[in-house]
C-alpha cells in the first residue's frame, strides 16, 4: 500500500511544483524586500557618542534567509492540501468504502506525505546552502520536520470531512493564508515584530513561533519558553486532529 | 443600455454576500495590509528600561533584555538602548560599526512629544489596485456565462446592438465598485490615513482608471475564452505575479532594478507610481487606456462572432 502511494506522489507533477516553491518565494521576496533591509548603512566616518556603544558580533539574518525559513515553514503548512486532496480523491471515487483496516490507510498516506515533507526540507535546505550560503543547526532541522506533522494530520482531517473538493481546496487555502499572512511568509518577520499591534497579533499563527525558534537557533540565542510552547503546540494539535480523525473514522465519511 | 444597466444591477444587488464582499472585505483586507505590509521609512529602536527617549522619525519599542541579541539579530542596522528612569540613554547596542541612528538620539529634542507613526496609503495601495485591475473578472464571468446560454446570441439577433448591451453591462460593474470605492476612500479619511502626495480626489480619479483599464482587459478576455474558471487563472496567473513586480507586497522604490523592468509592463506599477507622486503618469496611462478601449472593441466584436 505504502509503495503504491510512494508511487502516486513521485508520478504526481503537482507535488514537484510544491516542493520547488519555498525557494522560488524565498528568492522572489527576498529581492524586493532586501534593499529595504540596507537602507540605512552605516556611516564611513567614526562617531563620538557621549554613551558606551557595545558592538553585536553575532550573526545578522538577512531578507534571504528570513524568508527562506519562513517560506519553506509556510509551504510545509501548505502541503497539508496535497493529502487532504488525496484522502478526498480516495473518497470521491469510492475506494475509501471498500477499505477495511481504514486506520492502516490513513497511516500509509500520513506516512508517504511525511516522506515527501522530509524530501521537499532537504532539497530546499540544499538549495539555501549552495545559493544563498545558509547554514542550518540540527535543532532547527528538527523544528522543521515537527511541522508536517500537525499540517498532515491536518489535511487529513479536513479531506475526511468536506463534501467537495472546491471546499477542501478553500478551506484549508483561507485558513493557511491567515497563518503566511500572520507568520512571516508574505512580509519580513522583523517587520511583523517591529509593528505595533502585529507584534502582538502574529502569534496567532504558528509560523511565527516556529520562525522564531529557528532564527533563535541560527543567532545563539537561547530558544527559552517558546521552546516548550511549540512541544505542547505540536502534541496538542496532533492529539486533537488525530481524536477527531479517529472519531470522524468510526462515524463514516461516505460522500 | 439603460435596461442592461438595470437588470445587471439588480442581479449584484441581489446576490448572497454582495456587500460583504464588496465593501467589508476590503476594508478589513486594507486593515490587515496595513498592519501586516508596514514597511516604513521610520526605523525601529528598541529600547530596554522603563521610559523610551522622545526622538523624532525613530519608532521605539520596549523589548526585554533577554530579546536584545534576537532584535540585533533579525532587523539589519538597527539599534537597542538601555534607558533609566528618565528614559535618558545609559548604553547603546548597534548590530552595525557608527550607527547613523546614534547621532539621531544624542541630538534629539528631549522635550519633543512621543512620536506616532499614521498608517501610510503606500502599504496598502498596491492590493486595493490589483482588486479593482481585476475587478471586470465580474463582468467577464457574466459575459461567459450569457455566451454560453446563448442570451449573447438572442440579444445579437434583436434590435439592441449588442457594444450598447455589454457597455450597459460594465457600467453597472463599475458603478458598484465606485460605490464600494467610495466606501474604501471614507475609510481612509476617517482613519486618518497618511496620502503622502496625493489626495482623496486623485485616490478616486486612479481608483476609475483602473476600473476603466480592467474593463478593457477583461471583455477581451470574455471574447476569446468559453471556460469562466480560467478567469481566476488569469487574475492570479498573470496580474498577480505582475503586480509582485510593482509593488504589490513590498514598496517598489526598495525593489531592484530587474523587478522594477518587469514592473514598467504591468498597469499596477504606472497606478501606483501617480499615487505615490502624487501626479498621474499622463503618458502610460493614456496609452493604457487607448489600449484597454481597443481591448473592449476587440472583445465585443469576438463575442458578436459566436454561433
Amino acid at each position: 500500500m505504502l509503495k503504491k502511494e510512494i508511487k502516486g506522489i513521485v508520478k504526481n507533477p503537482i507535488y514537484y511544483i510544491v516542493m520547488m516553491l519555498p525557494f522560488i518565494i524565498t528568492f522572489i521576496m527576498s529581492e524586493g524586500t532586501k534593499n529595504y533591509l540596507l537602507q540605512r548603512p552605516e556611516f564611513t566616518h567614526k562617531l563620538n557618542a557621549t554613551r558606551e556603544i557595545v558592538l553585536y558580533s553575532g550573526q545578522i539574518l538577512d531578507a534571504k534567509i528570513q524568508f527562506a525559513v519562513s517560506e519553506l515553514n509556510f509551504m510545509l503548512l501548505m502541503a497539508s492540501i496535497l493529502i487532504g486532496l488525496s484522502v478526498f480523491e480516495e473518497r470521491r471515487l469510492h475506494i475509501w468504502d471498500r477499505i477495511v483496516d481504514k486506520r492502516k490507510f490513513v497511516l500509509v498516506k500520513f506516512f508517504a506525505h511525511y516522506g515527501f515533507s522530509v524530501v521537499m526540507i532537504v532539497f530546499n535546505l540544499v538549495l539555501f546552502a549552495i545559493i544563498f550560503g545558509m547554514q542550518t543547526p540540527l535543532k532547527s532541522i528538527l523544528i522543521l520536520l515537527s511541522m508536517p506533522i500537525v499540517s498532515m494530520l491536518f489535511g487529513i482531517l479536513i479531506g475526511l470531512i468536506v463534501q467537495n473538493r472546491a471546499m477542501l481546496s478553500n478551506t484549508i487555502l483561507m485558513i493557511v493564508m491567515f497563518m503566511g499572512f500572520f507568520g512571516g511568509a508574505l512580509s519580513l518577520t522583523s517587520v511583523l515584530s517591529n509593528t505595533k499591534f502585529m507584534n502582538v497579533l502574529m502569534y496567532i499563527s504558528p509560523l511565527t513561533i516556529a520562525n522564531k525558534l529557528i532564527y533563535k537557533d541560527l543567532i545563539n540565542v537561547n530558544m527559552g519558553r517558546e521552546l516548550f510552547i511549540w512541544i505542547v503546540f505540536i502534541l496538542g494539535f496532533a492529539g486533537l486532529f488525530t481524536c477527531f480523525i479517529e472519531r470522524r473514522m468510526k462515524n463514516g465519511t461516505v460522500i | 443600455m439603460v435596461q442592461s444597466f438595470n437588470f445587471t444591477f439588480k442581479a449584484l444587488k441581489n446576490t448572497k454576500g454582495f456587500i460583504v464582499s464588496m465593501i467589508i472585505m476590503p476594508i478589513f483586507m486594507i486593515l490587515l495590509v496595513s498592519i501586516t505590509l508596514a514597511y516604513s521609512k521610520v526605523p525601529t529602536v528598541a529600547y530596554i528600561g522603563e521610559k523610551a527617549p522622545n526622538v523624532t522619525n525613530i519608532k521605539m519599542m520596549k523589548i526585554e533584555e533577554k530579546e536584545k541579541d534576537y532584535f540585533l539579530g533579525i532587523s539589519q542596522g538597527t539599534l537597542v538602548i538601555k534607558t533609566n528612569s528618565e528614559g535618558e540613554v545609559e548604553k547603546y547596542y548597534s548590530s552595525i560599526e557608527n550607527n547613523p541612528l546614534i547621532p539621531l538620539i544624542e541630538n534629539a529634542d528631549k522635550n519633543t512629544k512621543a512620536f506616532t507613526e499614521r498608517p501610510n496609503i503606500n502599504y496598502s495601495i498596491g492590493t486595493m489596485l490589483f482588486k479593482l485591475l481585476t475587478a471586470a473578472g465580474l463582468l467577464a464571468t457574466v459575459l461567459i456565462q450569457e455566451k454560453g446560454n446563448g442570451i449573447i446570441l438572442r440579444v445579437k439577433n434583436s434590435k439592441t446592438k449588442l457594444s450598447t448591451y455589454i457597455l450597459g453591462k460594465s457600467l453597472a460593474i463599475m458603478f458598484v465598485y465606485e460605490i464600494a470605492t467610495l466606501a474604501i476612500l471614507m475609510f481612509y479619511k476617517f482613519a486618518n490615513y497618511d496620502f503622502g502626495k496625493s489626495n482623496v480626489v486623485d485616490l478616486g480619479i486612479i481608483f476609475t482608471i483602473a476600473l476603466l483599464i480592467s474593463t478593457g482587459i477583461y471583455i477581451f478576455v470574455a471574447g476569446l475564452i468559453k471556460n469562466e474558471g480560467l478567469i481566476w487563472g488569469i487574475s492570479s496567473g498573470i496580474i498577480f505575479p505582475l503586480g509582485i513586480c510593482s509593488g504589490i507586497l513590498f514598496p517598489i522604490e526598495y525593489m531592484p532594478e530587474w523587478m522594477k523592468a518587469i514592473a514598467h509592463i504591468s498597469p499596477l506599477y504606472y497606478l501606483q507610481i501617480s499615487v505615490i507622486n502624487g501626479k498621474i503618469e499622463v503618458l502610460p496611462i493614456c496609452f493604457m487606456l487607448m489600449a484597454s478601449f481597443l481591448l473592449t472593441m476587440v472583445g465585443i466584436k469576438q463575442l458578436a462572432k459566436q454561433e
